[in-house]
C-alpha cells in the first residue's frame, strides 16, 4: 500500500491546510455563522478527491477527512 | 442480506418508501413480505424454519389463551413451544458439537461408537429468533402479554427485518404494540434514524473492519506472533467486537426508526463500566435481560444466599457462552466471565469495608479511571478466548503470552502496522470516541448557527469517510460480514 502520498503533492498539502485554516477560523472566532465550515468541508473533499486521483489509497483520504470530523463541533450531546 | 452490502442500500430505502406510501392496512403485509425476502436472500429454504418456529409459537399462544382456566394444558403448550424452539436450535447448531463430545467420551471409555455428523448449514440468526419466540410463549404463559390473534402481526414480530438476524431480542410487550400502531410520518424519526444509521455504519465499516484487518493478521500467523502482538490483537478485538455488534444494533435501530419503531437499546457504553457485573448490564443488554428473566431468576436469582447466587451465575454465563456458538472456546469465555462476576460478588462487601476504612473516595476520577482500566484489561483475555477458533488456538495464545517477548518491532510486524496505519488507526479510534453519542440523542436546536453547520458538515464527513473505508474494504476483499450473524 502506498502511504503518505499527500507528501509528494505540495498543492494538496496546501489545499488541506486551507481547509484546516477555514475550519479553525470558524471554530475559534466564529467568523461566519458556520459558512466557513461548509467551505472547509468542500476544500477537504476536493483535496481528497484529487488525492485519490493521484493514486493514493482510499484509507489515506479517509484518514485526512477524519481529522476534520474530529474538529467539528456539535457532534457530541 | 448483510447490512453492509450494496443490496441493503437499495432494499432499505425501497422498503421505507413503500411503508409510508401504502395505506395503514397494507403496511403489515408489505413489511412481512420485505422481511421474508430479506431473510430468503441468504438461502430461500431457510424460510421454512422461520415459518415453522412462527407457526408453532402462534398456535401455542392461541392454545394458551383458549385453555385459560386449565393450568396443565397451558404448561403443556409452553413445553411444546420451548422444546420445539430448543430442538430446532439444538439440531441445527449443536448436534455436531455434542455428537463429537459424545463420540470422544465413548472412545475414552473404549466403546467404538461415533455419532454421525450432519454438517448442516447454520441458519442465519437462528439463536435470535428462537429466543424471541420463546420469550413470547413464556410471557403469554406468565400472562405478561396477551396472545396475538393476527398471524400477520405475529409473523412480523418474529421476522421484523431490522432485528431478525442479530437482535436486539425484543420482548413481545415492547415490539408488538409498536408494529400494530398506525405511525404518522415525523421528520424527527427520519433524522434520528439517519443519525443512528450513520453512527452504525461508521462503527462497522470504519472502526470494526479496520481493527479486524490487524487482528486477522495476528490470528492467521499465531505461532509467529509475540506476546505484545497477541495482547495488541486482543485489545483491538475488544474494539472490533464492540463496534461490530453495536454498529449492527444501531443500523437495526436506525432502520426501524425510519418506520417509526423504537428498538431496545442493546449497548450502553460497556467500556465505561467499572466492574465486570456492570459490564454485562451494558453489553448485549437484550440477551442478558433474556437470560436474567427466563433463567437466572427462575433458578433462584440472588435471593437464596451467596452459594446459590454463584451457582446460578456460573450456569447462566456458561449457557450464555454456548449460545454464542457450538465451540468449547465460547464455553470457556462464559466461564471466564462467570469467574470474575462471582469474584466481584464475593469481594463486594469486604472491598466496600476496606475502601470505607481507608477513606478512598469511589467517585474520584483517578479511582474511576483505574477501575475502568482494570475492567478493560481483564476483558482482553476474554476477547482472545472469544476470537480463538479452537482450544488448540487458545493453547497457542497462552504459549505466545508466556514467551513474554515484548519487542515492539516484532509486534508491529505481526500486526502489519506501519507509521501510516498507526496514525490512521489512532484517528479512527479518536473519531469513534467523538461520535459516541451521535446516534443516540436528538441534539436540541439551541439557535447556534455555527454548531448547526458543524453538525451538518459532520454528517457529510461521516458519509464520505464511511464510503471511502467501505470501498477500500471491498477493493482489498477485507469487508467482513457482521460477527453476530453467525450466532
Amino acid at each position: 500500500m502506498q502511504e503518505w502520498v499527500v507528501l509528494r503533492h505540495p498543492e494538496l498539502v496546501l489545499l488541506y491546510g486551507l481547509a484546516l485554516l477555514l475550519c479553525l477560523m470558524e471554530k475559534k472566532w466564529k467568523a461566519s455563522r458556520g459558512w466557513l465550515f461548509y467551505a472547509s468541508c468542500a476544500c477537504a473533499a476536493a483535496a481528497s478527491a484529487m488525492l485519490i486521483l493521484q493514486g493514493a489509497d482510499l484509507r489515506e483520504a479517509a484518514a485526512y477527512l477524519t481529522v476534520f470530523l474530529l474538529l467539528m463541533p456539535g457532534v457530541r450531546a | 442480506m448483510n447490512f453492509n452490502s450494496a443490496a441493503f442500500l437499495v432494499f432499505l430505502p425501497l422498503v421505507v418508501c413503500l411503508y409510508w406510501l401504502l395505506p395503514f392496512r397494507a403496511r403489515k403485509y408489505a413489511l412481512l413480505m420485505a422481511s421474508w425476502f430479506f431473510y430468503m436472500y441468504w438461502n430461500p429454504l431457510l424460510i421454512l424454519l422461520l415459518l415453522a418456529s412462527t407457526g408453532i409459537d402462534y398456535l401455542c399462544g392461541l392454545g394458551m389463551d383458549r385453555f385459560d382456566g386449565n393450568p396443565g394444558k397451558r404448561k403443556l403448550l409452553l413445553c411444546v413451544s420451548v422444546c420445539m424452539n430448543l430442538g430446532i436450535l439444538f439440531f441445527f447448531k449443536y448436534w455436531d458439537f455434542f455428537g463429537e463430545c459424545v463420540s470422544g467420551l465413548m472412545a475414552f471409555c473404549g466403546i467404538p461408537y461415533r455419532v454421525p455428523s450432519l454438517n448442516l448449514i447454520l441458519p442465519v440468526g437462528i439463536s435470535f429468533y428462537t429466543f424471541q419466540t420463546m420469550s413470547y410463549s413464556i410471557d403469554v404463559y406468565r400472562r405478561k402479554c396477551t396472545p396475538e390473534k393476527d398471524f400477520v402481526y405475529f409473523a412480523l414480530f418474529v421476522s421484523y427485518f431490522p432485528q431478525l438476524v442479530a437482535g436486539p431480542i425484543e420482548r413481545p410487550g415492547d415490539l408488538l404494540p409498536q408494529l400494530k400502531k398506525e405511525h404518522r410520518w415525523r421528520s424527527e424519526d427520519l433524522k434520528a434514524g439517519v443519525r443512528l444509521l450513520l453512527c452504525g455504519f461508521f462503527r462497522k465499516c470504519v472502526v470494526a473492519d479496520t481493527c479486524g484487518i490487524y487482528v486477522n493478521r495476528v490470528f492467521d500467523r499465531l505461532l509467529q506472533a509475540n506476546a505484545l502482538a497477541v495482547a495488541g490483537a486482543g485489545a483491538l478485538f475488544c474494539i472490533q467486537m464492540y463496534c461490530d455488534f453495536a454498529g449492527y444494533s444501531e443500523i437495526a435501530a436506525g432502520s426501524a426508526r425510519l418506520m417509526g419503531v423504537r428498538l431496545t437499546r442493546n449497548f450502553d457504553r460497556p467500556y465505561l463500566s467499572q466492574s465486570y457485573g456492570e459490564f454485562f448490564r451494558r453489553w448485549h443488554i437484550s440477551l442478558n435481560r433474556w437470560f436474567t428473566q427466563y433463567l437466572y431468576i427462575p433458578l433462584g436469582g440472588s435471593r437464596r444466599g451467596l452459594l446459590i447466587r454463584l451457582r446460578n451465575t456460573v450456569i447462566v454465563f456458561a449457557l450464555c457462552g454456548l449460545w454464542h456458538g457450538a465451540r468449547w472456546t465460547y464455553v470457556l469465555w462464559g466461564l471466564y466471565a462467570a469467574f470474575f462476576v462471582c469474584l466481584e460478588s464475593v469481594l463486594e462487601k469486604p472491598a466496600g469495608k476496606i475502601t470505607e476504612r481507608l477513606n478512598i473516595p469511589l467517585n474520584n476520577p483517578l479511582v474511576i479511571f483505574t477501575r475502568r482500566l482494570y475492567m478493560f484489561l481483564i476483558f482482553i483475555p476474554a476477547a482472545l478466548l472469544f476470537r480463538a477458533g479452537s482450544v488448540q488456538e487458545v493453547g497457542q495464545i497462552i504459549q505466545s503470552l508466556l514467551a513474554a517477548d515484548f519487542s515492539l518491532t516484532n509486534a508491529l510486524g505481526s500486526l502489519g502496522m506501519t507509521s501510516f496505519s498507526i496514525v490512521s488507526l489512532t484517528l479512527t479510534l479518536c473519531a469513534m470516541a467523538r461520535i459516541y453519542d451521535f446516534g443516540l440523542y436528538d441534539l436540541p436546536d439551541n439557535g447556534n448557527r455555527t454548531e448547526e453547520a458543524g453538525r451538518q458538515v459532520s454528517g457529510v464527513l461521516m458519509v464520505l469517510v464511511i464510503a471511502l473505508c467501505w470501498l477500500a474494504l471491498l477493493a482489498t476483499e477485507d469487508a467482513a460480514g457482521f460477527a453476530y450473524f453467525q450466532f
